[in-house]
């Protein structure tokens, strides 16, 4: 007993030594179940990841990172960052000379088309591999300049330090592949105005949990903080205030960083609901209801306020869509826009006797046909202008026939609203009517609550529905949505991280990665390094990541 | 077109005053309650007058005195409190077409200077703010404690207008707590809080008597 104490205490003392991220139980009767990852475990897990026991070191001061593409901008900008990433302790980092070094990485692509990213046309698009041998340079080979940044990210978590900060790195090999090609978060600045910083600092850590598409809620209701050039009134009468606008210099900003980093950038403008910003300069376009069952711009709360929604009944109203949407295409780049479409209430519709007219003047007996008719002119509208388009699953519930390129994007769920129905029920249909989907629904990550609620964002499987192979196919990815009612540059990037980097892993890696247990100690591990790189991500266990915690040396 | 037109404006105006400014959720789910002026403490006095009469502050002639000067913690919340009460460094100024409001004289009963300790009596931490008419503005303590906690709510009463111009309403406050113990609990075993942190907790703080902090040491043996 009196050796067996030392010996287990130095032991102990030695592995916390070690410089490593550690969370621990919430109490010691519950001890923590799963198995610890060793350092240097990336998020998302990998396809195939053979890990040895030799370790190498890196040598600061003449580790290089080169690439037969380097005259693409976009891998030129990825090796220079990513130096820095791997090279991340630029004060106390150095190598061991114990160990024998790792001279450099090459990076070897295959199709070097530089330019923006697209929808990739399947996962092979992002596939690489990772070569770190006994002896010689370590190997990146990818297909795209995409595949190439997602192999950088991974590789630079390979690397992890010792307690004397040596850098260290196992010879490993790794064979990865997305699958989900459409791996989306969403942010809303409309609610909120998210400053510049925060988007980029979201792009970064995007990046780092290989998320592939920024899904930019531009306006709503509440703002219009989009400076838009053809419709200067609606930037001046719908944002906050005169600070709170993005540019359109801003927003080529905004998809530039993103291009950099692999990520799409789809902006939307969502109608005919959510217009109360554009109907600050243009209310002429909100239909007027009738709350007093005779007057306009009367309301009837809780049902309707005194005017709301599109006028679908209107020319006017798709013009000034088509336009606003022409001039959306022309700042930015994708080939989607998200057109939105939740959300169309019909109460001041109904209310409204001009409406009514309409509607026995076309042969219209439900409501129902009215956004029928208003998304089908929009949609035809857009398609009009070359864009293709992405909408919320309203119109497709409300049997809407829309091009068979669309995505739908399934939003709903019983645990948002008790009064709605499973995901997996609102998805069959929609898949059997045979349009591509993208799930959100159970990543509402606005949603907050005490604990790792991570891991319910972990066990979410976008496949798990009643449905053939070939419907369960259409589902190409899901999106992470952090909406803004409560939510601003205070606290938009810790609420957000590392929850979801939860959803990462699962729409990038394996299905059978699903032990919760085993993913905490990996996730902790991301948590650490992503708080390292710069990115406020709150912490998800007891336990410290290191002596660069955030803001450890800091003083007001 | 007016009926929107006139809400449009009147929103506009005020959101170009500078004020913070909450929205719906949904508009079919208009906020309820009342907005409230700007420069409304938090937490609400137990007794506040306030007067429709707006006077200015001007940044270049200010004064902030105590006759408990002696007590470190007064001197040093005067100077905190000027920064303060002068937020906007940059831009903030004098309103031109108002009376000046030409600084504030913080009068404690009791000067004993030292540690905060736990009070029976509310009382020890009363307090009053007289903003009159015209002349300077008096807070009067019971002790130095009162003291902070009067120029903190002295602090919340100035407010900007569009135009940066510090403002202030001709004012009269009354006020004490209800507890005598109004406490924060951090935990700093479960998680290391930097000294950064657990120094801009106790500015956000201010408002509260005491902090209550239990620390557990991880024994190893």
């Amino acid at each position: 007993m009196n050796i067996l104490w030392p010996v287990f205490l130095l032991t102990f003392l030695y592995t916390l030594d070690t410089g490593h991220c550690y969370i621990t139980y919430i109490e010691a009767r519950l001890p923590l179940p799963g198995e610890r990852a060793p350092p240097g475990a990336p998020w998302p897990l990998p396809r195939f990841w053979q890990n040895s026991s030799t370790v190498l070191t890196l040598y600061p001061s003449t580790f290089y990172l080169q690439s037969n593409a380097r005259e693409c901008d976009i891998i030129q900008n990825a090796l220079k960052r990513y130096r820095r990433y791997i090279l991340i302790d630029e004060k106390n980092g150095v190598r061991d000379l114990s160990l024998s070094v790792l001279e450099g990485l090459k990076v070897e692509v295959e199709d070097k088309a530089c330019g923006y990213p697209k929808l990739p046309e399947s996962y092979v698009d992002e596939k690489y591999s990772i070569d770190v041998p006994t002896s010689g340079p370590a190997v990146i080979k990818t297909k795209t300049v995409w595949g190439a940044l997602r192999a950088l990210e991974t590789f630079s978590q390979l690397i992890y330090q010792d307690k004397n900060k040596a850098y260290q790195i196992n010879v490993t090999s790794i064979e990865d592949y997305p699958r989900y090609t459409y791996r989306g978060l969403l942010l809303d600045t409309a609610r909120h105005y998210q400053p510049m910083k925060t988007l980029k600092q979201n792009l970064d850590a995007m990046s780092y949990n290989k998320f592939n598409v920024f899904h930019w809620h531009l306006v709503d209701d509440q703002s219009f903080p989009f400076e838009s050039k053809r419709f200067p009134n609606l930037t001046v009468f719908g944002a906050y205030t005169p600070r709170h606008v993005y540019t359109q210099e801003d927003v080529k900003e905004i998809i530039e960083y993103a291009r950099l980093r692999g990520i799409r950038v789809i902006p939307e403008f969502d109608t005919p609901g959510h217009t109360q910003g554009l109907a600050k300069a243009f209310p002429h376009l909100i239909t007027p209801c009738y709350g007093d069952g005779e007057n306009p711009y009367t309301p009837n709360h809780p049902e309707h306020a005194e005017a709301e929604m599109l006028n679908p009944i209107q020319d006017n109203t798709y013009e000034f869509v088509k336009e606003l949407v022409s001039e959306i295409k022309d700042v930015f780049v994708d080939d989607y826009i998200h057109l939105g479409m939740d959300e169309v209430y019909y109460a001041c519709w109904e209310s409204n006797p001009n409406i009514k007219k309409f509607m026995e003047e076309n042969n219209m007996t439900t409501i129902n046909e009215v956004e029928q008719y208003y998304v089908k002119r929009t949609l035809a509208n857009v398609k009009d202008i070359g864009y293709k388009y992405m909408i919320w699953q309203d119109p497709i519930d409300n049997d809407v026939q829309a091009s068979p390129d669309t995505v739908v994007e399934v939003w709903k769920d019983k645990y948002l609203d008790s009064k709605m129905d499973y995901w997996e029920n609102y998805i069959v249909p929609i898949a059997q009517k045979g349009y591509k989907i993208v799930l959100s629904s159970c990543w509402y990550l606005n949603y907050i609550s005490y604990g790792p609620d991570w891991k319910k964002y972990y066990e979410c499987d976008p496949r798990e529905f009643n449905g053939t192979e070939e419907e369960k196919d259409l589902v190409v990815g899901g999106e992470a949505c952090m909406w803004g009612e409560y939510v601003d540059g205070t606290n938009l990037l810790s609420r957000l991280w590392p929850r979801a980097a939860a959803v990462a892993e699962r729409l990038w890696s394996d299905a059978s990665v699903r032990d919760v247990d085993s993913a905490n100690f990996r996730l902790d591990q991301q948590r650490c390094r992503m708080l390292r790189r710069g990115i406020p991500a709150q912490p998800i266990l007891n336990g410290f990541c290191g002596d660069y915690e955030w803001d450890l040396d800091a003083d007001i | 077109m007016s009926k929107q037109l006139l809400p449009a404006l009147l929103l506009l105006i005020s959101l170009h005053s500078v004020q913070s400014y909450i929205t719906y959720i949904e508009k079919r789910f208009p906020l309820e309650g009342e907005r409230s002026p700007p420069g409304s403490p938090w937490p609400l006095p137990r007794e506040w007058k306030k007067s429709l009469t707006v006077l200015t502050l001007d940044p270049n002639n200010f004064y902030l005195s105590s006759n408990a000067e002696e007590c470190d913690v007064i001197r040093k919340a005067t100077n905190r409190y000027k920064s303060y009460i002068l937020i906007d460094s940059k831009y903030g100024k004098a309103s031109p077409n108002r009376p000046v409001m030409p600084g504030i004289q913080v009068n404690v009963d009791n000067k004993d200077c030292g540690y905060p300790k736990l009070t029976k009596n509310t009382d020890q931490e009363s307090y009053n703010i007289e903003i009159p008419e015209s002349g300077g503005a008096k807070i009067t303590a019971k002790t130095v404690w009162s003291a902070l906690w009067g120029l903190e709510t002295f602090s919340q009463l100035v407010y900007q207008d569009s135009d940066r111009a510090y403002l202030i309403n001709a004012t009269s406050i009354s006020d004490s707590p209800r507890y005598g113990y109004r406490g924060i609990l951090l935990d700093s075993a479960r998680h290391f809080q930097p000294m950064k942190v657990l120094k801009q907790n106790l500015v956000s703080l201010s408002l509260f008597m005491s902090l209550k902090r239990e620390t557990f040491l991880n024994r190893v043996v």
